[in-house]
């Protein structure tokens, strides 16, 4: 209890005032009757005193269970009733449920308080009204229940497969007005990955905060910890860590020794990669048919040889394994061949479109129950050429439909999914055509852009929308450079990562990079949310592309190899096939090695 | 276009005159020339391809500046910017280029001769790609004889060839630099003015190259797994045809600017 000060004078004033007015009445109405009796004196307050509230200790916003009460007293230390009292909110923010109340025959005053948002220290001061006769009430706000996790630190880091991150994962747990909570229990879960946590638990500390160790699984590439606060429904925050591996070669290399190699398809236990250029007077006009053994292992088995081309620059077979197709370039002969694979070990011509200069790419894309040919023509206009594939009807290779790509070099390469052709044009960028998406009402005899994306740097050459199959996100597409270069000796260009999510709002999110070398064709192997990229002179690159992809991800590397060694790779192709990985290096030709 | 010597510089820009449609303007002070030029930046694919002028002229400039200090002596220094030579509509990369020679034709000992030396650099993309090349060659006649020598070196892209080898791919894919090559050669040459008959000169000569190609960087071009050999040896011998009228056989790179030049006896410009 405190007593405050008391100020008498002015209660002795006003009684004196009082005491003149009456004394000039009873002169005015002297006439009418006796004077009145005097009033009876006014109390004498010498003091205000905490009664009770004081010290309480309650949850911020809530209100305190006891009302804040102080006492009114005379000289004597009798109550006084009647008097008014006022009441502030000092420190702390709350809310009262009246600012003034009067004393009763005990001589008592009472409010509620509600406490205000911020942890701590609050008060509340009572004052006799009119006076400066005060008493004070100091509460304690505690935070309020989990509402919110942060991270604090240790998210994307990178280590060896096994191996505990230096730094720990930590989290803060706050209520819903951004105070700390202590003694909050935090469960750690591993999601993916197979590493483990120091501790299943852990509490949180007077910051707020809890931490613990991870140590990585087994598994090159992205690992997931949970945090969660129990026993509550607060939405638990995850932690990403890429686990760095090894790719290893498992057989291959050194058997495409006259010519030059460029990209690769895989199917059916058979392999088909093309030629590039000219090698010492031989032109790259080979498709090299492998067979893949029970172990993966290429043997070369044959070969397609094209008269009047010098480079078969893109090969792909159907979904249903029954065709092959691929571009060609630099001669009169060049243009798309069309394959039919019944024999997959001889395939036998069914057609061919001669295109002046070329054709760089063409992709399979599977729209309304037809098969179709995204080819590329690099550079030139018009620049995609969309082909029907019937390899069994009286018209193989029907063209659909000629697109230009203003103002140009042409386009390089187009991706088809979802009824969207993702078209990498150079310096114009990339470009979703609604090919029977049917999201702008486009199709393969009319393609209508939905949007476009210029990528830092430009050189739009390759793309790969992701869809993850663990969360169902169509969000990421990836997007490669292809920088200035000398082939086979030094290569630039980044990949970018463009959020697609809003398919008319694309936008540019993260990059990708390695120093001293430039990024040329992808594969992806979705459900392990890995990207393989053919990396020129730093062979093949693994990169772990889960959870959210935001800023520089050079830390998310998973594994790096040039199969041919530092002086002979320059590796054009790469894709993924039953557990192994394969790669053409145009150096140092045709390898099956293993996933990181 | 004419040298002292039969063999032509391998940089090309110095052995041929590309097909540019150009408006100059220039002026000149005393010793001092300026000249400014607008052209189109694509270069002709094939003989016989005109420039594009509707769309491009004008998108390639260039600035010389001349001083010509003494009779006879002529310093020259450029700078242009040519807007996607290698891509005829005009998206493929530009090209930052500079030169300087210096250029000395006086009698020695009452006898013509002459001398040239020019330097050029090319950068593109940025920078990623540089070529430079350096040329000097002099010439020297003591009556009908005459004696001259060249030097060259200089760097050069090694592009996708077509099936033709002698062909690059135009306009080209992606990335199409093989590698870079350095070549150099040394030439000297001996002719002997024989005859004048009717206003024509005959020159018979002999003329003896030596050269060497490297490379410069990595890179799939082996100029020795495409040439054969990374040296060359060249010995050629003919003879000269020239009209008197036009100068006689001094011949030298010409200039292919408007302001007028001092000119020298005994030169022939092309």
């Amino acid at each position: 209890m405190r007593r405050a000060r008391t100020f008498d004078w002015w209660h002795t004033g006003m009684a004196s005032i009082i005491v003149l007015v009456v004394s000039g009445c009873g002169s005015n109405e002297s006439t009418t009757g006796p004077p009145p009796p005097p009033p009876p004196s006014p109390p004498s307050v010498n003091g205000l005193v905490v009664a009770a509230g004081d010290g309480q200790v309650g949850t911020v916003a809530a209100g305190l269970t006891e009302p804040l009460t102080v006492r009114v007293e005379d000289t004597s230390g009798q109550p006084v009733s009647g008097v008014s009292v006022s009441w502030s909110v000092v420190a702390g923010g709350g809310t009262l449920s009246s600012v003034a109340s009067s004393s009763d025959a005990s001589g008592l005053a009472a409010v509620s308080y509600t406490m205000g948002t911020t942890a701590g220290t609050q008060r509340v001061r009572a004052t006799i009204a009119g006076t400066s006769t005060t008493a004070t009430f100091t509460v304690t706000a505690r935070a309020g229940p989990p509402a919110t996790l942060a991270v604090l630190a240790g998210n994307d880091q990178a280590g060896p497969t096994g191996a505990a991150l230096p730094v720990a994962y930590r989290i803060r747990v706050d209520d819903q007005y951004g105070n700390v909570v202590e003694g909050a229990t935090v469960a750690w879960t591993v999601v993916k990955g197979g590493g483990s946590v120091a501790a299943a638990s852990s509490v949180t500390d007077a910051a707020g905060a809890a931490s613990v160790i991870h140590t990585l699984g087994p598994q090159g590439g992205g690992q997931l910890v949970d945090a969660a606060v129990q026993g509550t429904a607060v939405s638990p925050v995850r932690f990403h860590a890429t686990a760095r591996s090894a790719f290893a070669i498992t057989s291959g290399g050194s058997n495409v020794a006259e010519r030059f190699g460029s990209d690769l398809w895989i199917h059916g236990g058979y392999g088909y990669s093309g030629t590039w250029g000219n090698r010492n007077g031989t032109p790259g006009n080979a498709v090299k048919i492998w067979q893949l053994d029970p172990s993966g292992a290429p043997s070369l088995i044959d070969s397609v040889v094209t008269a009047g081309i010098s480079t078969v620059s893109d090969v792909e077979v159907s979904a249903d394994g029954s065709v092959l197709m691929f571009s060609t370039e630099g001669g009169p002969n060049a243009g798309l061949y069309i394959y039919r694979l019944t024999d997959p070990r001889s395939p036998t011509l069914v057609d061919r479109a001669l295109v002046s200069t070329g054709l760089h790419t063409a992709t399979f894309g599977y729209i309304g129950g037809n098969t179709y040919a995204f080819a590329a023509k690099n550079p030139g206009s018009p620049a995609l050429l969309i082909y029907q594939i019937d390899a069994t009807g009286p018209n193989p290779i029907t063209l659909v439909s000629t697109t230009p790509i203003p103002p140009a070099y042409g386009i390089h390469d187009t991706f088809v999914r979802d009824g969207i052709a993702v078209v990498s044009a150079w310096d114009t960028g990339v470009i979703l055509y609604d090919v029977g998406n049917g999201l702008r009402g486009g199709t393969t005899s009319t393609p209508l852009e939905i949007s476009r994306i210029a990528t830092a740097n430009g050189n739009s050459h390759n793309g790969w929308w992701f869809h993850n199959p663990n969360t169902g996100e169509r969000r990421y597409l990836f997007v490669g450079e292809e920088g200035p270069g000398v082939v086979g000796g030094a290569a630039s260009g980044d990949i970018h990562v463009v959020d697609v999510s809003a398919l008319s709002a694309p936008r540019e999110v993260a990059t990708f990079s390695v120093a001293g070398a430039g990024t040329h064709n992808f594969w992806m192997d979705e459900q392990a949310e890995v990207l393989y990229a053919a990396y020129y002179n730093a062979g093949i690159v693994a990169i772990d592309v889960s959870g959210d992809l935001s800023g520089d991800l050079t830390i998310r590397e998973i594994a790096r190899i040039q199969p041919g060694g530092t002086a002979n790779t320059f590796t054009w192709g790469v894709q993924l096939y039953q557990g192994s990985v394969y790669a053409v290096d145009m150096l140092s030709g045709f390898w099956q090695l293993s996933r990181p | 276009m004419s040298r002292a010597a039969l063999r032509f510089p391998v940089s090309h820009h110095w052995s041929q005159v590309l097909e540019r449609a150009v408006a100059t303007v220039g002026a000149k002070v005393g010793p001092v020339a300026v000249e400014g030029s607008l052209f189109n930046g694509d270069e002709p694919e094939e003989p016989g391809q005109w420039p594009r002028i509707g769309n491009r002229f004008g998108d390639s400039r260039a600035l010389r500046v001349m001083v010509f200090p003494a009779t006879g002596v002529e310093l020259q220094g450029s700078h242009a910017v040519v807007a996607s030579p290698e891509q005829r509509e005009g998206a493929g990369p530009d090209q930052f280029k500079w030169s300087a020679s210096a250029r000395w034709a006086r009698p020695i000992a009452g006898r013509p001769a002459d001398a040239l030396m020019e330097w050029a650099r090319t950068s593109e993309l940025d920078g990623a790609f540089v070529f430079s090349t350096f040329l000097a060659e002099g010439q020297y006649r003591i009556g009908r004889h005459r004696m001259y020598s060249q030097f060259e070196r200089t760097e050069r892209p090694e592009e996708e060839r077509q099936l033709d080898l002698f062909r690059t791919v135009r306009p080209h894919h992606d990335d199409n630099l093989l590698g870079v090559t350095r070549w150099t050669i040394h030439t000297v040459g001996y002719g002997a003015d024989i005859s004048q008959w009717a206003g024509v000169r005959l020159e018979p000569f002999a003329e003896l190259s030596l050269g060497r190609v490297s490379r410069i960087g990595a890179g799939l071009f082996d100029p020795e797994a495409f040439y054969g050999r990374r040296s060359l040896t060249s010995l050629s011998v003919g003879a000269r045809l020239a009209w008197a009228s036009a100068g006689g056989m001094e011949h030298r790179m010409g200039r292919y600017g408007v302001v007028a030049m001092p000119r020298h006896s005994g030169t022939h410009d092309h």
